[in-house]
């Protein structure tokens, strides 16, 4: 055995992301290691990698029953555990050889670079890892699928014992993504210690040696990838001692408020997202459930009207079961439309940090405080002040900087912006992210009593538990398609969990 | 009825309270150093020439303020002033070769004219503005352009430096002041206006109406205190200047833009989160078009002002003005990276500059020392900016 994991515990402010997580790497192997979103997949491999230096985690990390203290990434990578980042780490502007020594140059005794010696190891090392890149392009120009490869190659460097790999698919075309694997697999057999981390299931079972299961921050099981069923692995990610602590009112769905058909979203000729059809009734939640990445963004970030520069849209969208028309093309016409979005990157996307609570509050309804051209800024003080008692936001004063308040405080007074403008349908985007429970609960019973209102929500979760016991409806998207949907509560988990991971089956064929 | 308290940390510790001490303190210094001369520097004669002569850079940090919250900057406005001011003097130039006058002009009325120029600059600052929002290019590169533009035909218009005709509009109102009797009207009504403000705000239970109407208040002081007789100053030449108070109420206008009109929030959300406010449905191209047109405003103002002040036009005026401009900003703690910073607080800046300047011009100091001084106070005080923001 090279390297062993013990008892490792990582928490941050208010959370265990890790407790009692064990993990044993050999050389030669791949390991592969699977959770859901949020299981603490990724802070373990910051562990192990030195991101979070010794001290700030509990427990060990063994090597040949030594105690390895990391201080840095720097450290870890000296020690031989190198990571590679699930986004490209490249500088796009400079040539394969320029990234591939970056920070590792090859200097002369007076500084200056030794290009030659640093061409000729190149060759060596690329030819080693059966490689064929051309040194002198620049890296921008090569495919992801290249990039990818050259990321990786830079990592082996320095011959690492441990190599870390963050998800290196979730950018690639399936074709591209097998090669990749092949070649990883091959890679390891010359002795390196992989560990694998992906969401997708039939890759794990293509390349991995060893499987292990985290859920919740928990080490569940390792076992060699021969004799482990899928089911077993998902009902690991997933089994929770079942509970209703949502207490969730089914609806009786009424009038449809929104349908979509043919919606595709194309990106630099890549389809990223494609819904043949989609319809919300009023009164009803209806989740969308799927990994990162699967798309879910995307769709709600499409029905606001938001588009991002480079993509394409295709279909078209009626309201309340009227006429086709085209898809919002600006948040603004979303709101005519009474569609509105509370989006999933809070500070990035939503907040004015710098501006106070009652402005936070009303900045989507100027309009409705206009007296002429003049904002009447008395009655944004009555407004807010009423909303910030209705929300329970705990802020000395509406005029506080909306910067000063707790993630769940500023979630409440996005919400409190939505209650404004009131929308016929809601779009929420991980609206529970990195807040207490206390401020979820408040936020699923203003779930509730919005959809009693009239109002329509659709939403997207990265907490499976949360979603499920939350939606009337739960629609499950991977690699940007609907793979499945559910309509009857209560849900199976373990079920969206494999619609969520797993390839698609080809459809049986028919005997006639 | 209960008073909301006295919020006397704030007031006393708020980065403006720390503006007007300083801008205070610079005026006592001078004060004590020029005590000798003939009119030292906080004399009516003197206030009243440092408010003349702020008012050209103080009219242009109005419109600055809203394209920096905007996270944009603008470098072309001092060769505007030249460019505007030139085309301006040409177009009032008597035509033909007549009087001795050196250039030949088309000799249009000075009130059209003046409508002309308003007109071209919201006109060119839209242009650019629009650009910008095509393109997404830095503003910092379409308005260096404009810098060496407006430069190069200003130096293409005024190639002899251009008279303006005698007793021209212009002249009188940038060397003129304003009439005794308006003068205190205008005092009355800002004692009024900041008077009814704070009593609003504090009927409402709101603490910030204590110091809503402090620069009001002051304003008024300042204003009276120059209406009153003094030494060494000529009976028509009391009171405030026309120019200052085109200042006043650029500065009033843009004030009320900001914090109580939709466009003004909008603009600072813009400003402090493009994509927030773009997905809470605000035109953000929109508003940033808007706030780049107003800038061009009032940069065309401030180049008729300059303009009138000066009587001619020479295509080096307005040189580096735009250096002056930026500072002031900064120095009133209008932050770079957008979404922040009041007109207020710039104007204070730009208040603070010129006391230096010309506090440092009367105890003779040489103009490269006054510009070193300026530097050090400029970077001194950004520093502090960041340092206090910390907390």
């Amino acid at each position: 055995m090279l390297l062993k994991l013990e008892g490792i515990r990582k928490c941050f402010p208010g959370v265990v992301a890790l407790d009692e997580v064990h993990l044993e790497l050999n050389a030669g192997e791949v390991h592969a290691l699977i959770g859901e979103n949020g299981a603490g997949k990724s802070t373990l491999m910051k562990v192990l990698s030195g991101v979070y230096p010794h001290g700030s985690y509990e427990g060990r990390i063994l090597k040949n029953g030594e105690e390895l203290r990391f201080r840095s990434l720097r450290d870890a990578s000296q020690a031989g555990v190198v990571l590679v980042h699930q986004e490209l780490a490249l500088l796009p502007e400079l040539s394969v050889l320029d990234n591939l020594f970056l920070g590792a140059e090859i200097r002369g005794p007076l500084g200056f670079l030794k290009r030659e010696a640093q061409q000729k190891k190149a060759e060596a090392h690329l030819q080693a890892l059966e490689l064929s890149l051309p040194l002198e392009q620049r890296v921008g120009l090569l495919s992801i699928g290249q990039q990818q490869r050259l990321e990786i190659a830079r990592a082996l460097l320095h011959d690492p014992e441990v190599l870390i790999l963050d998800e290196p698919t979730s950018a690639l075309p399936e074709d591209d993504a097998a090669q990749l694997l092949e070649w990883i697999r091959r890679l390891a057999r010359k002795g390196t210690a992989c560990v694998y981390i992906s969401h997708r299931m039939e890759e794990i079972f293509q390349i991995a040696d060893q499987v292990t299961v985290l859920r919740d921050g928990r080490s569940v099981w390792t076992r060699p990838r021969e004799g482990v069923e899928v089911e077993a692995v998902i009902a690991a990610m997933v089994d929770r001692p079942p509970s209703d602590l949502y207490g969730h009112q089914p609806c009786e769905p009424g009038e449809l408020v929104l349908a979509l058909r043919g919606l595709r979203v194309v990106k630099s000729g890549g389809c990223v997202l494609s819904v043949p059809s989609l319809e919300l009734r009023q009164g009803e939640i209806l989740g969308l459930a799927g990994l990162m990445g699967a798309g879910r963004s995307c769709l709600l970030r499409l029905l606001s009207g938001a588009l991002d520069a480079g993509t394409r849209v295709e279909g078209q969208c009626s309201l309340d079961g009227e006429i086709w028309q085209d898809l919002p093309a600006s948040p603004a016409e979303a709101r005519r439309m009474g569609l509105f979005l509370v989006p999933e990157d809070r500070k990035g996307q939503a907040l004015f940090l710098e501006e106070s609570v009652a402005m936070n509050t009303v900045c989507a309804s100027f309009s409705s405080f206009r007296r002429g051209p003049v904002l009447d800024h008395q009655a944004i003080q009555v407004q807010a002040n009423e909303l910030k008692d209705s929300f329970r936001v705990k802020t000395p004063s509406v005029e506080q900087q909306v910067k000063t308040l707790s993630g769940g405080n500023q979630q409440k007074v996005l919400m409190a912006r939505a209650a404004l403008v009131a929308p016929k349908l809601l779009l929420l985007d991980e609206p529970t992210r990195g807040i207490d429970v206390g401020a979820k609960d408040e936020i699923y019973r203003r779930m509730e009593r919005w959809t009693r209102e009239g109002w329509t929500i659709l939403w997207a979760s990265s907490e499976l538990q949360e979603l499920l016991g939350i939606s009337d409806r739960v629609l499950v998207l991977a690699q940007g398609e609907l793979r499945a949907s559910f309509h009857e509560r209560p849900f199976d988990e373990q079920a969206v969990m494999s619609a969520a991971t797993r390839e698609p089956q080809p459809p049986e064929p028919l005997c006639l | 009825m209960k008073l909301p308290a006295l919020p006397i940390r704030k007031l006393l510790f708020s980065r403006n309270a720390f503006l007007l001490y300083a801008l205070v303190g610079l005026g006592i210094l001078f004060q004590l150093l020029t005590l000798d001369s003939a009119s030292p520097f906080l004399s009516g004669r003197s206030i009243s020439t440092v408010l003349r002569q702020v008012s050209v850079v103080g009219v242009i940090v109005c419109g600055m303020t809203l394209v920096i919250v905007l996270t944009h900057i603008d470098l072309s406005v001092g060769s505007a002033v030249a460019f505007l001011g030139a085309l301006a003097a040409w177009m009032m130039a008597p035509a033909g070769e007549s009087q001795g006058h050196s250039v030949s002009g088309l000799g249009w009325p000075p009130w059209l004219v003046l409508i002309l120029m308003m007109f071209l600059g919201l006109l060119l600052w839209a242009g650019k503005g629009w650009l910008q929002v095509k393109t997404g290019m830095p503003a910092f590169i379409i308005t260096l352009g404009g810098f060496m533009a407006y430069r190069g035909l200003a130096l293409n218009i005024a190639v002899r430096e251009i008279a303006l005709p005698p007793d021209n509009l212009l002249s009188r109102l940038g060397t003129q002041t304003l009439p005794m009797s308006l003068g205190w009207v205008v005092v009355l009504l800002l004692l009024l206006g900041g008077l009814t403000r704070t009593a609003m705000l504090l009927r409402q239970g709101r603490s910030a109406g204590w110091s809503a109407g402090l620069p009001a208040l002051l304003t008024a002081a300042v204003i009276a205190y120059l209406q009153l007789p003094h030494p060494n100053v000529l009976p028509h030449a009391r009171g405030i200047a026309v120019l200052s108070s085109i200042w006043g109420l650029t500065l009033l206008l843009t004030y009320y833009l900001s914090e109580h009109t939709v466009f003004g929030r909008q603009l600072y959300a813009t400003g402090g989160n493009r994509e927030a406010a773009y997905l809470s449905g605000i035109s953000v191209n929109r508003i940033t078009i808007a706030g780049f047109s107003l800038l061009g405003f009032y940069t065309a103002v401030a180049a008729m002002m300059e303009l009138g002040q000066q009587g001619t036009a020479v295509s080096g005026a307005g040189n580096l003005l735009e250096l002056d401009v930026i500072a002031a900003c900064v120095l009133g703690g209008v932050s770079l990276r957008g979404g922040r910073g009041s007109v207020l607080g710039a104007t204070l800046g730009a208040l603070i500059m010129q006391v230096l300047g010309s506090g440092l011009y009367q105890c003779g100091v040489q103009t490269g020392t006054q510009m070193l001084i300026k530097a050090v106070v400029l970077i001194v005080f950004a520093a502090l900016n960041h340092g206090l923001r910390r907390d």
